[in-house]
């Protein structure tokens, strides 16, 4: 549900201007997890509301328990208040038990997004209503029908538990009216037997048509064990398939040739950002669908766009189910904005246009990764791609020295020194890979070493070793207590990919830096990170707004400041005596002084900047934020000083 | 003398009856070499995977066969199969004095699920939840396994593995559960030997827990066993000799 309740919110961010966004939950108070719940529930708020300020969230759960009367009473009630007090935009994730109990209580011109997929009860809303399960759906026909292609079936048998799922029927209705060639046969998993399967069991499509990805799950897995057991008795061989309507389902199907899902069979060798699929979507208001589309890649990038690359589907889909099935595995919603899930986006740009593939960035199709004894998985030198060879550069930086800027607490100096290795010797740090600088000028980028080693099963790499000293920019939260943590990434990326395509794979140096590299910061962690926005890399990162040539890879480092305490005793210790001092100093020029007043504003601003700067001068100042702040205090202390002695002139108190 | 002793053999060795039983160290096969002394025929226990796999070879066996088979798992047979199959077994009957019950064991020393102590639709709700082990594909401990299972909304989880590798993963908490169906002696109150042993061997980590499936009539029967209740299945045995005679006799002999 949480994974769902982002997905939504994302998708509607773009009205944070204008909606406040009130969640209608559904769950039950009384169930044993509620304290996890309720807790996922306040960090997914608190995520979306720190990512988008203009947005905040309202929860209001109304949950339905026949039994207690009062506490649908109650939840009604809540909810009209509400209502009344902001503007909406009301969310029932995924659950279409909550999209029907509660839309008949909201007024028509309320817009509403929700992910449910009872077909019955959208139809009943006469409101403003979107759905996002009515865009998958469309894709998913779409997908039957190029299934139809790749496995050639000719029947079609819907297998459902008692009753069909609304949602999968929806899909199945569509399709059978574009395929009236596909016979349909519908059956209860119940009256499954040997005599069915004798007459349908070869080479059919088993549509499993379930409400949602649980149940859908179950529903196949009884079909299979069905189908196994009978093949034990019997001695037999069925050849049948299965669909799943429910996307998520599929990867526990990770060795199963024979399960589909809509992406898996849907390959979109376009540049994935076009979207057909949403082309005859007839949707009054365009940017819901762009904002969908982009939360989708955002959350579900690594499993969608590598389904959508992939070219020779019969022979990926197993590493494919694994790859996705341990992507999924590693997810946690506890961190639903967690760089890791997103960070394996990958382009290539092909002559029918660029196209996306999160998988290949790891050579799934020839060499898979290398895993070393320390664990990490590296990739193979060479990667053979679409008949191109990319060599893999493997960096590995490592840091000597960090000094945060006197004058601009924004950036930091670092010297460090950078292995590369790679299988082609003229592959240049600074020609080939660029590192990002805040101040290009100061980048200097020194080669200190070549050697040849053999590793990777013999293969033999040039190993070098450059100095480098760059300007970068910190990630500073400024003027957020308690101003002691910092975050730099320094970027790494291929020069004109698309000329001279390399991929590059960062390999963390695991050691700890000891405390001396920096005077008073110490690096806390230092990771490889890699970006999910898309840049455009020819001759430096020039523009986002093109394409994706090459993802960014980071050398991600968390500082913190050696002694917190330090900020009080170094700044606002000698702010407090600088203030008392400035006072003392006002009022003893304002005595000895006390002829001209303009004279006496500009002996008194002049004497506080320099005092100012004196001790701006003679203490090591780690940032200027804080002096900043006291900077303009003091400002601001001068002009009532001027004012101040306007007003005494004009009371009489200062005589010329 | 020589010629007579050899047809002695060959006769005693037609008159052998080969009973399809499952593992060679399982309840069924010493049930039948129990019922060897009390019969006049010969009957001759043949190891299998276990009451389907005693199902299989029975339906595909050109001469008449005989098999001893989980209640459970002959329903499952009788809704799966096709008229054809369910005709050719001839004989069917309930060994009254024969029973099994459904073993659940859990790893107590497992923190994930050290509160549950009876497995019942509650456990729809369970997010994190390890496999369950339900014994070797084709055996009769996988179809209850698969049966249970499915109505607690758990067949997600089904592993099929032999019973020491099972335990093996259980004592190393990689599986949740095993599901384990075998002899229970109603007279004396005894569970089956191995879980015995077990429960003993490791009695510091292992417990049995209570299996509640909702909605199926089959598992009704029950029996307390220390703090637990346990479903007892009923045992058949099943033939497709249409000589009814003969059946009859090999049904007493085990039957004791």
């Amino acid at each position: 549900m949480f994974k769902l309740l982002i997905f939504l919110l994302t998708t509607i961010v773009i009205y944070a201007n204008e909606y406040k966004i009130l969640v209608i939950t559904y769950y039950n108070p009384l169930r044993k997890d509620i304290e996890a719940f309720e807790k996922g529930l306040k960090k997914v708020k608190k995520e979306i509301e720190n990512r988008y300020s203009n947005i905040k969230i309202v929860y209001t759960n109304v949950y339905i328990d026949r039994k207690k009367k009062n506490l649908i009473e109650k939840d009604i009630k809540n909810l009209k208040k509400v209502l009344k007090d902001r503007y909406l935009f009301i969310i029932a994730p995924g659950i279409s038990k909550t999209f029907g109990e509660v839309a008949r209580y909201l007024p028509l011109d309320t817009p509403i997004i929700t992910a449910a997929s009872t077909i019955d009860e959208l139809k009943k809303y006469k409101g403003k209503v979107f759905s996002t399960g009515s865009l998958t759906k469309y894709n998913k026909t779409k997908d039957l029908q190029r299934l139809k292609s790749i496995i050639n079936f000719n029947k079609i048998i819907n297998v459902y538990d008692k009753t069909p799922g609304s949602y999968p029927e929806e899909i199945l209705k569509s399709f059978s009216n574009a395929n009236p060639d596909v016979e349909k046969v519908n059956i209860d998993i119940e009256n499954i037997d040997k005599t069915f399967l004798d007459k349908y069991g070869d080479n059919a499509l088993i549509f499993i048509s379930a409400n949602g990805t649980k149940t859908s799950k179950i529903l196949i897995d009884r079909i299979e064990f069905i189908l196994k057991n009978l093949e034990f008795l019997y001695d037999k061989n069925y050849k049948v398939y299965f669909y799943l309507p429910y996307f998520s389902t599929i990867y526990s199907y990770q060795n199963d040739k024979e399960v589909f899902t809509s992406s898996s069979v849907y390959s979109n060798k376009k540049n994935i950002f076009e979207y057909e699929y949403l082309q005859n979507i007839k949707y009054k208001d365009e940017k819901y669908i762009q904002r969908y589309d982009q939360a989708f890649r955002w959350y579900y990038p690594k499993i969608l766009l590598g389904l959508r690359g992939l070219t020779n589907f019969d022979s990926d889909i197993d590493v494919l189910h694994r790859i996705v099935y341990n992507n999924l595995k590693k997810t946690t919603i506890d961190n639903p904005f967690i760089e890791e899930k997103t960070r394996y986006v990958f382009a290539f740009e092909q002559e029918e246009g660029i196209y996306f593939n999160v998988i290949r960035k790891y050579g799934i199709l020839n060499n898979y990764l290398f895993v070393l004894s320390s664990g990490q998985k590296l990739l193979y030198p060479i990667q053979l791609m679409d008949n191109k060879t990319y060599h893999t550069v493997y960096i590995t930086p490592q840091i000597k020295k960090l000094k945060i800027l006197t004058l601009d607490a924004t950036k930091a100096k670092i010297d460090m020194i950078v292995r590369i290795a790679c299988i082609d010797e003229n592959i240049e740090l600074g020609k080939d890979i660029l590192i990002e600088s805040a101040n290009k000028d100061k980048l200097d980028i020194k080669l200190l070493n070549i050697s040849k080693i053999t590793s990777f099963q013999n293969i033999d790499l040039y190993h070098k070793v450059y100095s480098v000293t760059l300007t970068t920019n910190i990630n500073s939260k400024l003027f957020t207590f308690p101003y002691d943590e910092q975050i730099i990434n320094i970027a790494f990326y291929s020069n004109n990919f698309s000329k001279n395509p390399i991929m590059i794979q960062m390999i963390n140096d695991k050691k700890n830096y000891d405390s001396t590299i920096s005077d008073n910061w110490i690096i806390t962690k230092h990771f490889p990170t890699y970006s999910r926005d898309i840049y455009k890399v020819e001759n430096g990162m020039d523009s986002r707004s093109k394409v994706l040539l090459s993802d960014i890879n980071y050398l991600t480092i968390k500082i913190k400041r050696k002694e917190p305490l330090q900020i009080i005793l170094k700044y606002f210790l000698p702010a407090v005596i600088l203030l008392f001092l400035a006072i003392f100093i006002s009022y003893f020029i304002f005595k000895r002084y006390s002829k001209n007043h303009i004279g006496i504003v500009s002996d008194v601003l002049l004497g506080i900047i320099s005092i100012y700067f004196i001790y701006s001068l003679l203490i090591q100042i780690e940032t200027l934020i804080v002096m900043d702040l006291i900077f303009y205090f003091i400002i601001f202390l001068v002009i009532i000083f001027i004012l101040s002695a306007f007003l005494l002139e004009k009371i009489g108190y200062l005589k010329d | 003398m020589k010629k007579l002793w050899i047809i002695i053999l060959i006769v005693i060795e037609l008159y052998s009856l080969d009973i399809y039983t499952a593992s060679s160290n399982g309840d069924y096969f010493s049930l039948v070499l129990k019922a060897q002394n009390r019969c006049n025929f010969k009957l001759s226990p043949i190891e299998t995977r276990g009451s389907l796999d005693n199902i299989k070879r029975l339906i595909s066996s050109e001469k008449p066969s005989y098999a001893i088979v989980q209640g459970d798992v002959l329903e499952f047979f009788k809704k799966l199969s096709d008229i054809k199959s369910r005709k050719k077994i001839r004989f069917i009957k309930k060994l009254e004095n024969y029973a099994e019950a459904i073993y659940a064991i859990k790893n107590k020393k497992d923190r994930l699920f050290k509160d549950i102590t009876l497995l019942d639709e509650n456990y729809k709700k369970l997010k994190i939840i390890k496999d369950i082990s339900v014994g070797t594909f084709g055996s009769g401990s996988s179809i209850t396994g698969y049966n249970i299972l499915t109505s607690l909304e758990l067949n997600p989880y089904i592993r099929y593995t032999a019973k020491d590798d099972a335990l093996d993963a259980l004592l190393n908490k990689d599986i949740f559960l095993i599901i384990y169906v075998a002899k229970f002696d109603k007279k004396n109150n005894n569970i089956a030997s191995w879980i015995d042993n077990i429960l003993q061997k490791y009695k510091n980590y292992l417990e049995l827990i209570e299996i509640n499936p909702k909605n199926l009539s089959f598992y009704k029967e029950k029996v307390k066993y220390g703090k637990n209740t346990l479903i007892l299945i009923p045992t058949f045995f099943i033939s497709t000799d249409s000589n009814i005679t003969k059946n009859m006799e090999i049904y007493k002999c085990l039957n004791y």
